[in-house]
């Protein structure tokens, strides 16, 4: 490809793309994200390639791999445009009839999605309730376009915001915009990325760095990875018009090396750029020099943080410092550095197209704009969701996530990610906003979202989650390696029935002190997960350390698996399927289990049939009662 | 000259230079907050966190690691509020479920009123991972043999792959400057140390490359010893010009030649001792406790390698029996003379030898002829025999 000299070449070229193409051509999109990718959507595009050529349609339909949509519970995905026709979890045996029904402008009605509450067949993407509810401004591109393809993202206005900027704008102009978007970093902290900029710009020092942090480390969390997967060129955008807004000529992309997938495809994204004369010297002639180089990350959750991550872009331990000079003052190479999460970035452009107050139209005064969340956790639609800031809590779990599954209870949702706290059933009419989150003692993060039901304990979940980052804290300041760790030697007691009077006081001590004292955001936040489980469900605790109970039946050292004689009807069923031989019993006679062998897996709960309900959980007062002495099956009278 | 901003500590109004970290400042006019992990010469990291304060400024008050937070102007900092005492109570808390052997740790818990921790996993670690072992190696030394390895609980400090370092350079600066002596060369290296030992005491101890030569030297100033000084031979350190406020250090000072115009010389050509290694037959150089009659002296002496407690080198043990041996390197084939010193300086070291061990000690003196000749001298040896020195001819 030959480098646009001007703007007017690049319009040209932009022009040529879209008169080359024909918007009411058929075209089958096969979602190719990692979701997707995991249902085998790659062999699935691949027998589309070969049905199209082989029924003869190469020049009717088209074919195209594209980004994740987000609704991954049910890929693999494919949508036919232009009508926007969604079939769900297609598999291979289903190519040759989509092809041929789809050339014959007909439907296969079996691979629709179902709506669970309606039973309804739905035809289009967009009336799916998963997404009805959504406002996917950033993530909506993913299913368009085919993320290796730049044409594919220039031709839906793409590098026209740059263009503007480069040619239209000054930098003030352009920080202005952003600051009157309100647009708050989406990578955990919510600081306002305007006067991140202007701060960076005003920093002394004639070599400044613009910083991509793509790496994602929460469990569970995909929302940048799908980004930089399914729609590279939306990020490298709006870095550089960062870059231009800011006076920076070098930048650089943190990008996780477990996520093989947005390595390749950022890597072939800055490519086209630069081949293009998007990205180096003199862009599209006009005299502003930028270039990008993409680092690969070394595994570590702490390396999001911005300060370890650019150690560690320093070629050394990812480990976080003090920022008590902000790193928009002395980050990398102790220069001006300007770090941004790729959700961030990828909203410049949209803000430099349609404008700030559109922007700010969207969401709530303090949060503007939409924010990506991974919803996960005993939710019916998992997924990723785009939704506008200040929709509730209650909104997202069940109009977009379909509520719990199996009529389960709500329990608690948490988010922001591993060192989010929990927030309970009656706040769940809480607006999603950065302040708001906050002030409940949890966060917004960087958009984790876990849903628990009424089966989750939460103590267990608060140790769990500490578990997790007592492998992650990175060890330099003691609140954060000590207290994270003795916390979880606590909570892993409470569990286990060790717990002890005290315990609970000992645990908000500690976890105070690892909040105020702790050196970066990992440690200051670690303790989160504790406070806000302590905070609102406290009985809980009590429960686990006063009466060694665990109301949710989940810690295993303080419950028993019992099967009531009366009920059981000697089925053998869980008999034949303990695996570790606890069941007693035979034809005829009730079944008991030997308590001294159970390894409380709770296969027998599961597998004993409906009817019967024989089996069930007992925990703190309610001990197993001894055995029956006449074992034979006692018939219902 | 850098911007003064004025704060205030604790209620004091003080000036500081802009730039500097409220620890600084606050040592400075003499109020103390607690660290493990700042040292002066080296870059702070605010590890440990013990120098906590709380700050106000800008309208919010929150808690900052003095040791690296940089004085701004008009913030009011508080070094023992309730809030920062409770959470350096707590932080000493968890240290010493970590290190409940090291004095340090005890010590500072103590002070802060913690006797045992409540907390239920005790670890029995030495280090603290203060990182002033991986600091000094890494920014002072330039070397980098060692480092932390490992995250979170499994941090430690440890050579690349924990094996014995190749680029160590033995100077111990790691295990100088840990407060825990948690830091073992022997793991590090298979290089033993070797020491630089001190031309005052004869080679009986060592001494560091800055020393001052001897007590009541003229001038009594400190010297930097070339040979062994590591920013010398390699351009690194340099701490010393850093710490010294009199701003005395000049590593460019040359010799010079300087001409004086003096009333009077005295021409004092001094000698020159025998080496007796070569009499391999009596054993110096091959057993640790022959030693020579003038190191015997610096062992007699208060400002000797044992602070004057007559012990012997091998073990640092008093002795049972001294023997001494006289005419060593003289009235021999290769020398036909007399030194005309050993009897009564042999004389004087065992009456001294005694007074400080006392009754238990004997000394034999093996000689040929006695040679008590000056003044006082043969009433000086009758005395010596008096005490219980044995005189034995040979």
């Amino acid at each position: 490809m030959a480098r646009l000299p001007s703007p007017s070449q690049f319009r040209i070229f932009r022009e040529e793309i879209l008169s080359g193409r024909d918007p009411s051509k058929l075209c089958i999109t096969v979602c190719s994200g990692t979701g997707c990718h995991a249902y085998a959507s790659e062999s699935v595009r691949v027998a589309f390639k070969e049905e199209i050529n082989a029924q003869g349609y190469g020049d009717k339909i088209d074919l195209k791999a594209t980004g994740c949509h987000g609704f991954c519970e049910k890929g693999p995905l494919i949508v036919i445009y232009p009508e926007g026709i969604q079939y769900v979890q297609v598999k291979l045996q289903d190519v040759g009839e989509i092809v041929s029904e789809t050339a014959a402008g007909k439907i296969v009605d079996r691979l629709l999605f179902v709506n669970p509450m309606s039973g309804e067949k739905i035809l289009h993407e967009d009336d799916v309730p998963f997404y009805r509810h959504q406002s996917r401004v950033v993530l909506g591109n993913n299913s368009r376009i085919d993320p290796k393809s730049i044409e594919d993202y220039i031709a839906l206005d793409g590098y026209s915001a740059l263009s503007k900027v480069l040619f239209e704008m000054s930098p003030e102009e352009v920080i202005e915009q952003v600051k009157r978007s309100n647009l708050r970093g989406r990578g955990g902290g919510g600081f306002p990325t305007g006067r991140k900029w202007e701060e960076c710009r005003h920093a002394l020092g004639d070599i400044k760095y613009v910083i991509v942090n793509a790496d994602e480390g929460d469990p569970g969390a995909y929302m940048d990875r799908s980004l930089l997967e399914g729609n590279p060129h939306s990020v490298l955008e709006g870095l550089i018009i960062g870059a231009y807004a800011i006076g920076a000529h070098e930048g650089y992309i943190y990008v996780r090396q477990e996520y093989p997938l947005a390595v390749e495809n950022i890597n072939i994204a800055v490519k086209q750029v630069r081949d293009l004369g998007l990205l180096g010297k003199d862009i599209l002639g006009s005299g502003f020099d930028f270039d990008v180089k993409v680092h690969r990350g070394a595994g570590a959750f702490v390396s999001g943080e911005s300060s370890a991550l650019m150690t560690a872009l320093e070629g050394r331990v990812g480990e976080p410092r003090p920022k008590y000079i902000h790193t928009v003052i002395s980050g990398l190479w102790n220069r001006p550095s300007n770090l941004n999460n790729v959700e961030t970035w990828a909203n410049v452009p949209l803000i430099i197209n349609r404008g700030a107050d559109w922007f700010a139209s969207i969401g709530t005064k303090g949060s503007t704009g939409t924010k990506i969340f991974s919803l996960v956790g005993k939710v019916n639609n998992t997924g990723l969701v785009e939704v506008p800031m200040g929709i509730s809590l209650k909104d997202i779990i069940y109009e977009i996530g379909g509520g719990i599954p199996k009529n389960k209870k709500f329990k608690a949702v948490q988010t922001g990610g591993p060192s989010g706290g929990c927030i309970p059933e009656s706040l769940i009419n809480t607006p999603v906003d950065f302040d708001e989150l906050t002030k409940l003692g949890s966060m917004m993060g960087s958009g984790g979202m876990i849903v628990m039901d009424e089966d989750t304990c939460m103590v267990d979940t608060a140790r769990y989650f500490l578990d997790f980052l007592a492998d992650e804290s990175c060890g330099k300041c003691t609140p954060c390696r000590e207290g994270i760790d003795q916390m979880l030697a606590i909570l892993t007691n409470i569990t286990e029935g060790r717990g002890e009077e005290g315990d609970i006081e000992l645990l908000e001590e500690i976890a105070t002190v690892t909040r105020n004292a702790s050196l970066c955001a990992l440690g200051q936040t670690a303790p989160n997960p504790v406070l806000s489980t302590i905070n609102y469900f406290r009985a809980e605790y009590e429960a686990h350390v006063e009466e060694k109970r665990c109301p949710a039946g989940v810690c295993k050292a303080l419950i028993s698996f019992y099967i009531y004689p009366t009920k059981c009807r000697a089925c053998q069923i869980c008999l034949k399927n303990c695996p570790s031989g606890a069941v007693i019993g035979g034809k005829k006679q009730i079944h008991v289990i030997d308590q001294d062998k159970c390894i409380k897996c709770g296969i027998c709960l599961d597998i004993c049939p409906e009817k019967f309900s024989a089996v069930t959980k007992l925990s703190g007062r309610h001990r197993v009662p001894p055995p029956p002495a006449d074992l034979s099956v006692i018939r219902a009278s | 000259m850098l911007e003064e901003v004025g704060l205030k500590i604790d209620g004091r109004e003080v000036k500081a230079k802009k730039g500097m970290a409220i620890l600084e400042v606050a040592q400075e006019v003499g109020i103390k907050i607690p660290t493990l992990c700042y040292h002066k010469a080296l870059s702070p990291v605010g590890a440990c966190r013990l120098c906590t304060v709380e700050v106000t400024g800008k309208g919010r008050s929150r808690l900052v690691t003095s040791c690296n937070y940089p004085v701004e102007e008009g913030i009011v900092v508080n070094t023992d509020s309730p809030e920062v005492i409770n959470t350096r109570k707590l932080l000493l808390e968890l240290l010493l479920a970590r290190c409940p052997d090291v004095k340090i740790i005890q010590d500072l818990a103590r002070e802060y009123g913690v006797e045992k921790p409540r907390v239920k996993k005790v670890k029995n670690e030495n280090c603290i991972l203060c990182g002033l072992c991986t600091r000094i190696c890494q920014e002072r030394m330039g070397v980098s043999a060692i480092n932390f390895v490992g995250r979170g609980i499994h941090r430690k400090v440890s050579t690349p792959f924990d094996t014995y370092s190749d680029i160590c350079q033995t100077c111990g600066a790691c295990a100088y400057i840990c407060p825990t002596r948690a830091i073992k060369l022997e793991d590090i290296t298979k290089n033993r140390p070797i020491p630089i030992l001190s031309e005052f005491n004869a080679g009986l101890s060592s001494r560091s490359p800055i020393y001052i030569p001897y007590p009541q030297a003229v001038p009594n100033a400190p010297v930097i010893d070339r040979e062994t000084c590591i920013h010398f031979l390699k351009g690194e350190c340099g701490i010393c010009k850093e710490v010294c406020k009199a701003e005395a250090i000049d590593y460019e000072q040359k010799e010079e030649t300087v001409e004086l115009n003096v009333g009077a010389i005295v021409l004092s050509p001094g000698y020159e001792s025998f080496d007796a290694k070569a009499k391999q037959e009596l054993g110096y150089g091959r057993y640790a406790n022959v030693v020579s009659a003038l190191e015997f002296e610096r062992i007699l002496s208060a400002s000797g390698p044992f602070q004057g407690h007559l012990q012997r080198p091998s073990d640092q043990k008093a002795p049972k029996r001294i023997a001494f041996m006289q005419c060593i390197g003289s009235r021999d084939h290769e020398r036909d003379y007399c030194s005309s010193v050993c009897c009564m300086y042999a004389t004087k070291e065992a009456i001294i030898a005694k007074e400080h061990v006392g009754e238990g000690l004997d000394c034999d003196i093996f000689f040929m002829d006695m040679r008590a000749f000056s003044k006082g001298f043969e009433a000086y040896f009758e005395r010596a025999k008096e005490l219980g020195v044995n005189y034995i001819r040979c």
